[in-house]
């Protein structure tokens, strides 16, 4: 039975073979898409789950002014693991960044600085060493493989010693398998949160992520309670609330403490994947249907030997399945094809591993289905339902009359979809053009960037003097952090407001000359200068900070950080100092290292001599620190770097929108082809009665115009509520203006209104006699 | 076999009611090769497609064998059909993405026959319609007549009480319509009972019994003028004469 089924789906295929391309392909093209987008889902959604206490595993998180950070006091882990008993393990991991050097060789290398349970909470598995005994000693150090492989080739690490930012001696203890990419901490090396030394105990400033393990029965919403109030318990020198959050691991990857959760884009791709398996489908519907009348003649002679309904029902799903198992080998060839790209596009590591890996299988198995029973189903009722009678005595037209309403909601469900689809694609690409060019309140061209060493901290101050001599160095600064990412939160207080009574603010440490080098203007008093001794002490506040203090003439008001009092000397014109996700936050600059050294030099320098200019940058570097390594990078490169997740997302979206556009576009081109096929005969009566080519195609097109504008209709206020929502998780957002849509109504006008036109010439230029003379 | 009492057939289309078939009483018995003639349009096979319960009629009772189809439901009906009926159509209707053999076949899927035994019932139909050679044809690379025979071939081979043959000669030549009209005539002799639907006196004359019909009237039943008629079929009054 099935072969007789199969036999005969198959011989119809290769005497449709239009048809059957349009069919085959566009569900082929659907299913790649989506298979494509799946692997990405399901790579966003395993993130961390390799940890054998995936689920019981949770990161403290305190809130300060109502913003979240993963950074934990380093006094918290020890006393919080003490007061809850249903904290079974605690760790933290202290982002310790170094520079390696084994003899001659050195490499910048990400790392951490972990306490000795770290190893037993989380399951990054040690190839030498155990987790009981690697941090045993303080100067212990432990590598992943690659590190390893980096650093000693094929010689055996264990007992060797690096020399860490040219200071420390450390002993290799452990090996690890290399990190994988699905995980949210990324390092080649660990060493001990002992090098911290008495403050890593003590200090109760936010420097730490904190994991800890609790016990499986733990009741969750009765512990949050519990802990909310635990830094304010433990850290007196404040009265403002600063609450304790609890956060699953299982969240890190996919939800923001802050902001957008990025979940978002798995939820938008899903969405996308399903909408174009699904106009992949309707494409197969309507052709079928479009169709039936073809078959309906088949299933007639089928009934009148003896089918029953159901025969026909499952010879039709039949073909559906083998039709989508057609299109789905085609599609994992196109998978295959095109994954390198892809990867490359997403950022990712993606493979495709049908033999060795059951679940791609089950999702190929679960496309198969969902678009055989789809795209099946509705031809299979149907053409099922047709009486024989009907469909053998009667001329064709009347047995497919019932599809014909169905059909058009199809076409206008799946024009609605892609109208969606463009509006939101340009709308995407306005919001990330708009990011690039606001204008963030600095200048960040031609601002090079280099890491300092602290060989270079301690001659910094003369090799500022020596380059400046440059006449292609414009100007030279230095500060803790890059101006695009300032995140270490100080308690301050202000004239008029006792430290008792403290706000959090966001504090830099910056050299003189910082901000002419990044072009930040001072909108009230003056910036940093040398002739005055006492601007050691005094602080330049932004915008932001300035309103947060609510005073009308701020110049020469009390300002604190700490107990370290000074004056208030300028303002300086907001500048977004995160990302454009979020909004301007309040910044005090001051030239007091205490908080923190500076890490980076900022070298302003004039485009015309640019690789000169590095270079000489470069060995004047080695001069005043011959030990370190000169890296460096551009601002606007950092800039982008932000928003490299986004322009992902971006373009990714982007090609998968484009895709959807193409086939409905193709079924919309066999739906056209189909009418004017059908409509031969009327045609050519038309024609023969003096109709104009031009007629014929005004009426075949009549009818696709009028679903189009219906598409619209629907699609325009769907795009409008869908992307109105996107955009709110930046706080800086384009304006969605109505020649988007306009735009988008126009591009799907046009695409379709071409193809039809195209189908409908070519069966109004037909020979009318040739169309007539049968029958 | 075949009773119908005061079938009724009409399709309405908004307000207007087009009556196919009025008030039909027909009896057929096991063995008997029965002609229905009329103008085109008269409900010729329409009647024939409510006996093949292909398709329903408005009003009236019809029994098969005792059983009252008209309030079967449609599954029941296919089963029925599949077991009992095969039909032959004026445009033979074979599939035409099927080969011969495997339009042979197809009824006999359907009928849900075992392979081995469905194999040598294909193969003794080609053998005894002596169109072996041409199993591996399709239909589009026969003439008229070889798609009929086929047609007929495929009706038969599911050994069926019952025959409905739709003018089953209108499409075929003088010489293939007789071949046509023998081989029903021989079936009808092994048992075969046989409804057809014709224009000609010549095919009806193979017949045992005439029956007439105009505008969905059953007019007159008749003996057929060779068919040296069984004496009971003279003996029905008809009804719709009356009325008329
Ligand atoms: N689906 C239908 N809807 C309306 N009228 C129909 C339909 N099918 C058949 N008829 C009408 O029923 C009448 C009888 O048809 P039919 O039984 O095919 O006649 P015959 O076979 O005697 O030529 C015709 O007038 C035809 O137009
Ligand atoms: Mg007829």
């Amino acid at each position: 039975m099935i072969k007789n089924y199969l036999k005969s789906a198959w011989r119809g295929i290769r005497g449709h073979k239009g048809y059957a391309f349009i069919n085959i392909a566009g569900l082929a093209i659907g299913m790649a898409a989506c298979l494509l987008i799946l692997l990405w889902v399901r790579d966003e959604l395993s993130f961390d789950t390799f940890h054998d206490n995936y689920g019981a595993i949770y990161l403290t998180v305190p809130e300060l002014e109502g913003t979240k950070y993963y950074a934990n006091p380093l006094a918290l882990a020890k006393a919080f693991k003490q007061q809850y008993p249903e904290v079974r393990k605690i760790a933290r991991y202290w982002q310790w960044d170094a520079l390696v050097r084994n003899g001659e060789t050195a490499f910048n290398e990400q790392g951490g600085l972990v306490d000795d349970d770290f190893l037993k909470i989380f399951t990054f598995p040690l190839l030498k060493g155990t987790p009981e005994t690697v941090f045993a000693a303080r100067d212990s150090i432990v590598l992943t493989e690659r590190a390893a492989r980096k650093h000693f080739g094929t010689r055996d690490p264990i007992g060797k010693s690096l020399r860490i930012n040219n200071k420390t001696e450390l002993i290799v203890t452990g090996i690890m398998k290399d990190i994988p990419a699905n995980s949210h901490l990324q390092f080649d090396l660990l060493g001990s949160t002992k090098l911290l030394g008495e403050r890593g105990e003590t200090s109760w400033s936010y420097e730490a992520n904190t994991y800890a393990l609790l016990h499986q029965n733990t009741d969750m919403d009765e512990f949050r309670k519990k802990i909310s109030g635990f830094l304010n318990e433990h850290d007196k020198r404040t009265k403002q609330k600063v609450p304790l959050h609890i956060q699953p691991l299982a969240k890190v990857h996919l939800y923001a403490l802050n902001g957008t959760d990025p979940i978002v884009y798995v939820y938008i791709f899903l969405a996308i994947a399903i909408a174009i398996l699904v106009i992949a489908c309707i494409n197969f519907i309507n052709l079928a249907t479009a169709r039936a009348n073809t078959r309906a003649k088949e299933i007639g002679m089928r009934k009148v030997v003896g089918a029953a309904r159901a025969d026909i029902i499952k010879q039709f799903l039949g073909e559906a399945i083998l039709s989508s198992t057609f299109a789905l080998l085609a599609a994992l060839c196109l998978v295959y094809l095109f994954l390198p790209s892809f990867n490359r596009l997403a950022g990712k590591q993606l493979t495709l591993d049908i033999a060795g890996d059951g679940s791609i299988a089950l999702i190929l198995a679960a496309i198969v289905i969902f678009s055989g029973l789809l795209s099946g189903s509705y031809p299979a009722f149907l053409l099922s339902s047709f009486k024989p009678v009907t469909v053998l005595s009667k001329g064709k037209s009347s047995a497919a009359a019932g599809g014909t309403i169905l059909r058009r909601i199809l076409v206008v469900s799946q024009f609605t979809a892609t109208i969606i689809l463009i509006i939101g694609t340009i709308i995407m690409s306005k919001q990330l053009d708009f990011i690039r060019k606001k204008d963030i309140g600095m200048n960040r061209d031609h601002v090079l960037s280099i890491s300092m060493s602290r060989e270079m901290r301690s001659n910094y101050p003369s090799f500022k003097n020596e380059i400046r001599r440059n006449s292609d160095i414009v100007n030279v600064s230095a500060a803790r952090r890059l101006p695009l990412n300032i995140s270490h939160m100080n308690p301050v207080f202000w004239e008029g407001r006792g430290p008792e009574n403290y706000l959090t603010m966001t504090d830099a440490s910056v050299d003189y000359d910082y901000f002419e080098t990044l072009g930040m203007h001072m909108i009230q008093g003056r910036s940093f200068d040398n002739k005055f001794p006492t601007d050691q002490e005094n602080y330049v506040l932004n915008e932001e900070a300035l309103r947060m203090t609510g005073l009308s003439s701020p110049i020469g008001k009390m300002f604190s950080i700490w107990e370290d009092k000074g004056r208030i000397i300028g303002i300086v014109k907001n500048f977004n100092s995160r990302s454009l996700h979020s909004p301007i936050g309040p910044v005090v600059f001051t030239l007091s290292q205490r908080h923190g050294s500076y890490e980076y030099i900022f070298v302003k320098i004039k485009p015309r001599n640019l690789s000169a200019t590095i270079s000489y940058l470069k060995r004047k570097a080695a001069e005043f620190a011959p030990n370190s390594l000169f890296e460096y990078s551009f601002l606007d490169e950092e800039f982008n770097r932000q928003y490299a997740e986004d322009r992902r997302s971006g373009s990714i979206y982007r090609y998968f929108a484009i895709l959807a556009i193409f086939i409905s576009c193709l079924g919309l081109f066999g739906m056209a082809s189909f009418i004017a096929d059908q409509r031969t005969r009327e045609i050519g009566i038309r024609k023969v009665l003096g109709a104009s080519v031009r007629s014929i195609i005004a009426m075949i097109s009549r009818d696709f115009l009028f679903l189009l504008v219906i598409a619209n209709v629907i699609a325009w206020p769907l795009a409008y509520y869908f992307m109105g929502n996107l955009l709110k998780s930046y706080a800086y957002r384009t304006s969605i203006s109505i020649w988007v849509f306009t735009a988008a109504g126009g591009v799907a006008l046009l695409v379709a209104q071409l193809t039809v036109i195209f189908q409908a010439i070519r069966a109004a230029r037909a020979n009318p006699v040739d169309s007539l003379r049968y029958e | 076999m075949i009773k119908l009492r005061d079938i009724t057939k009409f399709y309405s289309s908004g307000f207007v009611k087009t009556f196919v078939l009025r008030n039909i009483d027909l009896d057929v018995r096991e063995g008997e090769f029965l002609t229905v003639m009329g103008p085109s349009g008269a409900g010729k096979s329409t009647l024939l497609y409510i006996i093949g319960m292909l398709d329903d009629a408005s009003e009236g009772e019809y029994y098969f064998y005792d059983q009252a189809i008209h309030s079967l439901n449609e599954k029941k009906r296919t089963q029925i059909h599949q077991q009992n009926i095969g039909f032959v159509f004026q445009s033979y209707h074979l599939i035409d993405e099927l080969t011969v053999y495997e339009n042979l076949e197809t009824p006999l899927l359907y009928k849900k026959v075992k392979a081995d035994e469905r194999k040598s019932l294909v193969a003794d139909t080609l053998d005894r319609f002596r169109i072996v050679a041409k199993k591996n044809l399709f239909p589009s690379q026969l003439s008229g007549g070889q798609q009929q025979l086929v047609a007929v071939a495929r009706a038969v081979i599911i050994n069926p009480k019952l025959i409905l043959a739709d003018e089953p000669t209108g499409n075929l030549n003088s010489k293939q319509g007789e071949e046509i009209m023998e081989l029903f005539k021989k079936l009808n002799r092994e048992g075969t009972t046989i409804i057809q639907v014709t224009h000609s006196e010549k095919n009806a004359s193979y017949s045992d019994r005439v029956i007439h019909l105009l505008d969905g009237w059953m007019e007159k039943e008749s003996k057929s003028i060779a068919g040296g008629g069984k004496p009971e079929a003279g003996d029905r009054k008809n009804k719709s004469m009356e009325k008329a």
